[in-house]
């Protein structure tokens, strides 16, 4: 290999703090997160919260008096990298802003830290921090600080990213699954399990590649509307891992007192994914979703919380699939199409590793 | 021409069909003069279906639905599994098997502990699969476990076939595959079960026809339904099998005829005939049952592991009393004497995170079915 071939690929060099590491910020990082917090060039990003907080005001009306915080982490390391609908910087986004906005913290700053092994070709590395880049901005937050490690050849699978975010929560917003009670509506933004369904079929190759597409979508904008109190929206969760199911499930091993009974009628799925889902015998109920929230609401207000989110195109697939209930408490039910049920237990194994 | 299931479903009504065939489930059920008629399905996708649709929810309290011993990986017993451990930790061997067989404990380990020790075992889709690992690997002996009922039989036979084609000389076979009815014929004969019809299994029967299921189920004296997988297919053979129930008759009856033909899939019988003769075969739970196994016969008998590395597999104590984990009681739920919740392991410690029987590994086992749909006795509320 040649000088300039090497200087395509990440070395352990990139890694040291030197020179390449220098080198690699600017010429990757800090050209496509570019924010003036990033460019102050400390060893952390100070944020002006109370800007943020009049700026937000400024665009939703909310106000920000309490100064409560939301805060949260995550890592990323989806197998393939890239996959129909997303890759792993829009995923590492995706979970950060959705993790903040269903907790009723609006999205401010997130953080990145990436482990890439070497020999990892720094054009791919690009294009995966062109496509974070692409996500924060539309999604109204922006990188305010990173780090870069590079681990040996084999020690990880390509690149893993690590996000945290910080976001605002209104005052007055306070979601949490002890505020739900007997009759709430339970809502999910759109069709369940495609992100799951798609990892699936970009690994094992099953059926055309771009007949399943992931969910993978950021949903500040479509569920920051909803925070407004005419909703009364008892709690919000982004069913990733464990899918539906397992989301369900910590509603209610959280707030005992209540069961949630689904109509399997009212679920509806998408068809290349239900297809591939029955061919293989897994439930799109506990597959993955990236893009998907849960959200309980006083039945009074579902209608209007379906109607808020139809305007979006990521949440135009909305639908009520079920209602909490006094009765099977702690439990999820599904009620069947010919009138039986059955418990919607907990996911206890993974149906499929590193999916996100 | 595309088949669109739901349009299907629309058009027929299922839900008006599903009422219909209950409401004579219920007529027939309060005909028959019997405390309660006991219904074996011997497939583990019938189960699970069975779970899934709130089929079990749905029927009168006198119908008890009894899993059979309809996965393969469940019935495969503890000696089979040591002996694929064995030839395992042997560096000399490559083992080829169906995921669901890695993570059955035997009596001493289990294939994906010694995976992770060190142990080359690979998880393959299709038999042939094999064939390339064995090219690629002239210096191994690379081992299938040919584990499965009538439905991977043939695959399994046609790898033998293409072994022997191509003259591989270090690819094997570990003999392990089962044929269900004569299986069915030592349940129905089995002192501590009692059943009063089966639901047949819909795929095991597209390869054997019904004619395999006429003598021996009309030796025992019970009748059969060969069921299809939709819900409407299980609600409308537990309707013929009370009807038969009632009229006395022991007949076998084929509800499954979109798929399956009176002789059933002659091209799958011959290659199985070919490769394979019956021998008498060890079912867990059940013991020994004569010509249910499938044993390679003449000129395929070089590529048996059994044959080639006996002092590897070294299958000591193939007996059915065989000592399984202390207090697993995977025999009696296979028999469908027990139910999984009656099991004193169930759900305490044995899980699918920590399965300590077969029923419970694999996902066709009638435990993992009963713990993945929360049956553990708890009745649920719909009104």
């Amino acid at each position: 290999m040649n000088l300039n071939e090497r200087e395509k690929y990440i070395t352990e060099a990139h890694g040291n703090g030197g020179k390449l590491t220098h080198d690699l910020i600017s010429s990757v990082f800090v050209k496509y997160f570019d924010n003036p917090t990033l460019s102050e060039g400390l060893d952390s990003g100070r944020l002006d919260i109370l800007k943020f907080a009049a700026k937000i005001s400024e665009n939703t009306g909310f106000k920000f008096s309490g100064q409560k915080l939301g805060m949260t982490t995550d890592s990323y390391v989806v197998k393939p990298l890239f996959f129909n609908g997303g890759d792993i910087g829009k995923l590492a986004v995706t979970g950060t802003v959705n993790d903040l906005i269903v907790t009723g913290a609006i999205p401010v700053a997130i953080t990145c830290g990436f482990i890439i092994e070497e020999g990892f070709k720094i054009e791919t590395l690009e294009t995966i921090v062109k496509s974070m880049a692409r996500t924060a901005s539309e999604n109204g937050v922006f990188v305010a600080t990173g780090d870069t490690k590079v681990v040996g050849r084999g020690l990880c699978d390509g690149v893993y990213i690590n996000t945290s975010g910080v976001g605002l929560i209104p005052d007055g917003v306070d979601l949490a699954p002890s505020k739900i009670s007997g009759g709430d509506a339970v809502i999910i933004t759109g069709t369940p399990g495609n992100h799951g369904a798609c990892i699936l079929n970009e690994r094992g190759g099953f059926i055309d590649r771009m007949s399943v597409s992931s969910d993978c979508a950021p949903l500040a904008r479509q569920l920051s509307g909803l925070l407004d109190k005419k909703f009364g929206i008892k709690v919000m969760r982004d069913a990733t891992r464990g899918g539906v199911a397992t989301t369900l499930n910590e509603f209610v091993s959280q707030n005992n007192n209540f069961g949630i009974m689904l109509e399997e009628e009212s679920i509806s799925y998408e068809t290349n994914a239900k297809s591939l889902a029955d061919i293989l015998g897994i439930d799109l109920l506990y597959s993955a979703c990236e893009g998907r929230a849960i959200i309980v609401c006083p039945s009074g207000t579902a209608n209007d919380v379906l109607a808020h989110l139809s305007r979006f195109d990521e949440t135009s697939g909305a639908m009520e699939i079920g209602r909490v209930s006094e009765k099977n408490k702690g439990k999820v039910v599904i009620k069947t199409r010919i009138g039986g049920g059955r418990f919607l237990d907990m996911q206890v194994l993974e149906q499929f590793p590193r999916i996100c | 021409m595309s088949f669109n299931y739901d349009e299907f479903s629309e058009k027929c009504n299922k839900k008006e069909t599903a009422k219909k065939i209950l409401d004579k489930i219920n007529a027939y059920c309060a005909a028959i003069d019997k405390a309660s008629i006991n219904l074996m399905e011997v497939c583990g996708t019938h189960t699970h279906e069975i779970f899934k649709s709130g089929v079990r929810t749905m029927l009168p309290d006198k119908i008890k639905l009894r899993s059979g011993p309809g996965c393969p990986v469940c019935v495969t017993e503890d000696s089979y599994i040591d002996g694929a451990i064995n030839m395992a930790r042997d560096k000399n061997f490559i083992i080829t098997t169906f995921g669901d067989m890695l993570k059955v404990p035997g009596e001493i380990s289990s294939l994906k502990k010694e995976q992770g020790a060190g142990s080359d075992v690979r998880v393959v889709y299709s038999p042939t699969d094999s064939i390339e690992i064995a090219f690629e690997n002239p210096s191994k002996n690379v081992i299938f476990l040919g584990v499965g009922f009538e439905t991977t039989a043939p695959a399994v036979a046609f790898l033998a076939k293409e072994a022997k084609e191509r003259g591989l000389k270090n690819l094997f076979i570990y003999e392990g595959n089962k044929t269900v009815p004569e299986a069915l014929k030592a349940i129905a004969n089995h002192p501590a079960v009692k059943i009063d019809g089966f639901i047949l299994p819909g795929h095991v029967s597209v390869i054997t026809g019904v004619t395999a299921y006429r003598s021996p189920l009309a030796q025992s004296g019970i009748c059969g339904v060969i069921c299809g997988f939709e819900y409407i297919d299980i609600l409308l053979s537990i309707e013929t099998l009370l009807k038969m129930i009632s009229e006395g008759r022991h007949d076998v009856i084929n509800e499954y005829s979109r798929a399956v033909s009176e002789s059933g899939n002659a091209a799958a019988q011959k290659i199985m005939n070919e490769v394979f003769e019956a021998h008498d075969s060890e079912w867990r739970g059940i013991g020994v049952i004569p010509g249910s196994g499938l044993k390679l016969r003449g000129e395929y008998k070089k590529y048996s592991a059994d044959d080639n590395f006996a002092a590897v597999i070294n299958r000591a104590g193939k007996t059915a009393e065989t000592a399984h984990h202390q207090g697993c009681k995977c025999g009696e739920v296979l028999l469908s004497v027990i139910e999984p919740p009656q099991c004193p392991l169930f759900k305490k410690v044995c899980s699918p995170i920590f399965p300590i029987g077969p029923c419970m590994v694999s996902s066709e086992g009638t435990c993992a079915a009963f713990y993945k749909y929360g049956s553990s006795g708890d009745k649920i509320e719909l009104e």
